[in-house]
This record gives structure tokens, C-alpha cells and sequence, in this order.
């Protein structure tokens, strides 16, 4: 079935429901592939995710191979992973680092900034065949902020200046919670669920799930006091929660704060020699905000920040109903040892999937795809109102927990950019 | 104690412990760990530096007991109904490790099921043992998955 109208896309998305094709239709999801992680700025990889000249890490870019890496200035590069002459990928690591790609097939040999430095037998290519025609295509557009690695696919387009807007105020937050000013990323936990992309991003800008889905994990925590390994679950009482508020924002991103009502690893009075660090960079005042600093980051399509346990999350959709995350848990640069532990701890019990958080959303995730099923009941509601709904003085839509407006922003953006041929 | 009883202890220790697991025994699997615990599992490669690397586990005593509870409440989704599993242990080594404490390391496969679905866990395990009031427990204990290079979705006990 072809969709390819403003008007078809439109009949899927209302103001506060979407229909349960959205998750279903493969047909849709090529097109989402196609006209929004194949458009808009889509997160690449941080750069401390490669920090050497040579280092590499490959990806995907709507379906379609990658490879981010610092050149040898310093300079990073994201390239598709095919190789121009029969089309063969030319790295096949997930990471690592590399002088030069070769090519398998018949040893073309590529710079780091993708340049075509060898081409065995080339005289045999005729006369007008030029090594500087053929170097590894680079993807159109890259750019990037507080060492997120951005990349687009079309020529065109708002910058990522724009396109990020207030988010660059949160991602600035999320790097200046660090005494000296950076984040470094390890390696990724990595986990799948049999469901669509689009639930991951909409778990992270829902508290409403948590008191339910997590109830075994908060419940447990509970009942073992807030003592020992403190740096999972806070407890913060649920007359708290009004203090808490949700934003919508640019194009299609949106922010939880927390506002200090749950347990931080980074509590400024149980690491003394990090508030210590932080204090004297930024001063007290400053640097009691950041380090009580405690967002989920949602900066569409594929981006998730956890400024407590501090990580990034990034979405991989690989199907309609099949999704893979990568959740890179960072170490803040010049924080403790021992903060940085319990930082990579708190994302081990967390998120991964061994822990005892994300498994309870997957179980969902997973449950809702094969509710969808259901064609008798075609919508899937995003009804709830948040408390007091103004805009604030920094152009944002705020609103106090618990609602469903992030989302709904989502699917503004979704509708925006699926209209577009 | 010889070589060989010794060795036959060793391996009497890891089947009673997969046996606690597979039969859901989890809180006299808990207690098999010393107070000074260490269960990890690295999500890539095989050091295991917290520093550097990432982990699927990586807890102490109080987050080995938290781990039970959490997997024993009534709410905990993906344990109703709980999954089944089954621990094959091959080639047991022992060797002497620190102040009569013995390092085993052993080839584990853990096959799940659940609701239909079937995955296996196959990797390297290693128990730091130590005597306590004459029995083994576990000092630590560390997991590397061979399939820790690709995303997972639901990790039983290892």
C-alpha cells in the first residue's frame, strides 16, 4: 500500500493519538527510514567515543552503513562503509582503530578521511581513471555539539544549531556536570526488544509507567532502605512529584527534570572530593545545580540523555517491530574513581540487560507490539494533560508531571517531517 | 586434600550452586556469596575495568540480595511467569589462588526458556572460592558471555 500524501499521514496522527499503524505497517517504517532518520539530524556518536587519530566506530544511518573516525588532524569523518568499486563494506569492526581501510574484496585501500590511496593493478583502469574521484562517499551533512557527532542525509536542510535549539542547553549541562567540562563514554551496553523504535523514546519521557512497570524495583528498594547501593532507584516521596517538571521543545525534542526529587549518584555530600573539583571550576552556587542536575534528554529521533546515571542512549531501529539500543554510560572527566564506578554501576542495574529497570520496559514494549495487532482498536492515546501548560521564558512548552505532552510533541515532529517528500 | 578430591569439590560446589539457580533457590544462592562479594559480568572484552568498560552486572553482597528480591517480587514482569533454565558446566580447572582461596574457572552454557522463547548463554565463568566455617563460598564471581558483543534482551541469572 503506498502512502505518500500529507493528507494519509495526517489521518494517522491526531493532536493526542496516533493510530496503531505507526507501529506496524512496515510500509510506514521505510518511510520513516526515508524521510526522517533519511532527513533530519540523526545522533552519530560521541566524540570520545573515538578519541586517537585512526579510532573508528561504525554505525548505521537509516539502514544504510557508517563509519565515524578521526583522521589523523584530529578531524572527525563520518563515510559510508562501501567501498566504490563493487560495493563491499570496508570495515566490518564495531570499533577499533585503523591506519587506512582495505577494502577485502580486492584491497582498495582508503584514508582515514576516506580518501582513495591505492588501487592494486590501476593501470589497468584506463587513462582517465582519477584515485580523487573515488574516495569514500562522505554523508552529506555532519556537525556537532558538545561532542555529539551529528550527521544528515539530505544535502539541505536547518543546521544543527537549529535544529537542536534548547537542547544544546541541556547537553551543556549533561558535559558541565563534569569538573573538567567533558564526558567520556565507555563501551555501550547493548540490548534489543521485539517492538517498535518510536516506544523507547516515548518510556523515556514517561513517569507515568515508572510507579507500575517498576514497581518490583522500586518496591524492593524500598523495602531495603536507601542505604549501601543507593545509586539505583531514588525513593523520593510521591508528594514530591508535583515539583517536577516536563518540557516541549524544537523540533519534536523534550526534557524530564527531575528537579532533585530523586536519589543522585552525584549528590554533592557523598562525594565531597567531586563536589570539591566541580566547586572550584564553576563556584558553589553553579556547582550545586549541576551536580543535583537529574534529566532524560529526549532530542528526537534517536538521542536519549540520562544526566544521573549518565549516560546516552541511542535508538536503532532495525524493523518495524524490532529495535535495538545502545546506552553508553560516561565517565565524568575529573570526577573520582570512585563516582565513575558508581556511575557505570548504576547504568549495569539499570539499563542493561542483565539489570532490573530496563528488562520490566522491554517485557512491555514487547506486550504492546502484539496489542497493536488488534486492528479493532486503532489508536494509541496521548490524552493526559499536564498541570499548569504554559509557555516558558525560553520559548518551551512546560508543564507539571505527570502528562503525556512530550509525546505528543513527537508526533508533531513525526507529522512535519513524513509530510515532506 | 588430594588433587583429585579436591577438584571433585570444586565441581560439587558449581553444580550446587546452578542447581540453586535453575531451581529458583535464589536466596540460599545469596547466601553462598561472602559479604565482601563480587559479581560482575563486562558487556565487552574480558577485563572487566570499571573505569574503561561497561557491565551487564556488576554488584555486591547487598546488590546480589537486591537482585533475589527483585526477581522474587510479585510485579517483576519478566518473572511472571519466571523463565527456565538449565546451567551445563564442562571443563572445571582449579588452581590455588590467594591465602588457600581456589580460582575455578569453567565453561557454562545457560539455556533459557520462556513463553515460547528459547536463547542459550553460552561463556567463560570464574569463582574466586574461599573457605568460610568449612564450606565454600564465593568471593567473586565473573561472567564473560561470548555473546557479549551483541544486544541481549533478558539475562537470567548466570
Amino acid at each position: 500500500m503506498a502512502i505518500a500524501t500529507r493528507s494519509a499521514f495526517g489521518a494517522l496522527v491526531n493532536e493526542d493519538a496516533v493510530h496503531r499503524r505507526l507501529y506496524t505497517d512496515s510500509n510506514i517504517f521505510a518511510e520513516e527510514m526515508r524521510r526522517i532518520f533519511g532527513r533530519t539530524w540523526v545522533f552519530i556518536g560521541h566524540e570520545s567515543e573515538v578519541p586517537n587519530p585512526g579510532d573508528f566506530k561504525t554505525g548505521d544511518l537509516a539502514g544504510q552503513p557508517t563509519i565515524m573516525v578521526r583522521h589523523a588532524n584530529g578531524e572527525i569523518h563520518v563515510l559510508f562503509n562501501r567501498c566504490r568499486h563493487r560495493g563491499a563494506m570496508v570495515c566490518a569492526h564495531a570499533t577499533g582503530n585503523a591506519s587506512y581501510f582495505q577494502c577485502p574484496y580486492h584491497a582498495w585501500v582508503y584514508k582515514t578521511n576516506g580518501d582513495l590511496a591505492l588501487v592494486p593493478n590501476v593501470e589497468l583502469f584506463g587513462s582517465d581513471f582519477q584515485l580523487a574521484d573515488w574516495g569514500l562517499v562522505h554523508v552529506p551533512r555532519v556537525d556537532s555539539y558538545g561532542g555529539f557527532v551529528f550527521a544528515s542525509l539530505s544535502p539541505e536542510g536547518i543546521s544543527l544549531d537549529e535544529h537542536l535549539g534548547r537542547a544544546k542547553h541541556y547537553i551543556d549541562v549533561m558535559v558541565g556536570r563534569a569538573p573538567f567540562g567533558a564526558i567520556q563514554a565507555t563501551q555501550a551496553l547493548r540490548y534489543e526488544y521485539p517492538g517498535n523504535w518510536k516506544f523507547q523514546i516515548e518510556n523515556m519521557s514517561d513517569n507515568y509507567h515508572a510507579t507500575y512497570v517498576h514497581a518490583s524495583a522500586f518496591g524492593v528498594r524500598a523495602d531495603m532502605g536507601q542505604n549501601g547501593a543507593a545509586h539505583v532507584f531514588g525513593n523520593a516521596p510521591n508528594n514530591q512529584e508535583q515539583a517536577r517538571i516536563e518540557r516541549s521543545f524544537g523540533h519534536g525534542h523534550g526534557v524530564l527534570d527531575y528537579q532533585g526529587t530523586r536519589l543522585l549518584v552525584t549528590e554533592p555530600d557523598r562525594y565531597p572530593a567531586y563536589f570539591a573539583a566541580l566547586r572550584e571550576r564553576r563556584g558553589e552556587a553553579r556547582a550545586r545545580e549541576l551536580a543535583r542536575t537529574d534529566l532524560h534528554v529526549m532530542i528526537y529521533p534517536n538521542l536519549i540523555l540520562h544526566t544521573n546515571y549518565n549516560h546516552y542512549r541511542v535508538i536503532r531501529p532495525l524493523a518495524v517491530d524490532h529495535t535495538e539500543i545502545n546506552t553508553y554510560p560516561c565517565r565524568l572527566v575529573g570526577a573520582p574513581d570512585e563516582v565513575n564506578e558508581a556511575l557505570v554501576a548504576a547504568s549495569a542495574l539499570h539499563v542493561s540487560p542483565a539489570g532490573r529497570v530496563q528488562v520490566d520496559d522491554l517485557e512491555a514494549f514487547s506486550r504492546v507490539q502484539r496489542g497493536l495487532a488488534v486492528e479493532a482498536a486503532e489508536w494509541v492515546l496521548f490524552k493526559m494533560r499536564g498541570v499548569d501548560e504554559h509557555v516558558n521564558e525560553y520559548g518551551e512548552l512546560e508543564c507539571r508531571f505527570l502528562s503525556e505532552m512530550i509525546p505528543r510533541g513527537y508526533y508533531r515532529e513525526w507529522l512535519r517531517l513524513m509530510s515532506q517528500e | 586434600m588430594s588433587r583429585e578430591s579436591l577438584q571433585h569439590d570444586v565441581e560439587q560446589f558449581l553444580f550446587h550452586e546452578a542447581e540453586l539457580i535453575d531451581h529458583r533457590r535464589l536466596d540460599e544462592w545469596a547466601d553462598l556469596f561472602t559479604d565482601d562479594a563480587l559479581y560482575s559480568a563486562p558487556n565487552a572484552g574480558e577485563e572487566g575495568d570499571p573505569l574503561h568498560e561497561g557491565f551487564i552486572i556488576y554488584e555486591d553482597r547487598r546488590g546480589i540480595t537486591e537482585r533475589v528480591r527483585r526477581l522474587q517480587h510479585p510485579a517483576a514482569l519478566t518473572q511472571v511467569p519466571p523463565p527456565r533454565t538449565r546451567h551445563m558446566i564442562a571443563n572445571v580447572v582449579a588452581r590455588d589462588g590467594d591465602n588457600g582461596d581456589r580460582v575455578v574457572t569453567s565453561n557454562q552454557v545457560v539455556y533459557f526458556a520462556r513463553q515460547g522463547r528459547e536463547v542459550q548463554y553460552p561463556g567463560s565463568w570464574e569463582h574466586v572460592l574461599t573457605r568460610v566455617e568449612d564450606q565454600w563460598r564465593i568471593k567473586r564471581k565473573k561472567i564473560v558471555l561470548l555473546t557479549n558483543d551483541r544486544a541481549m534482551s533478558q539475562v537470567p541469572v548466570l
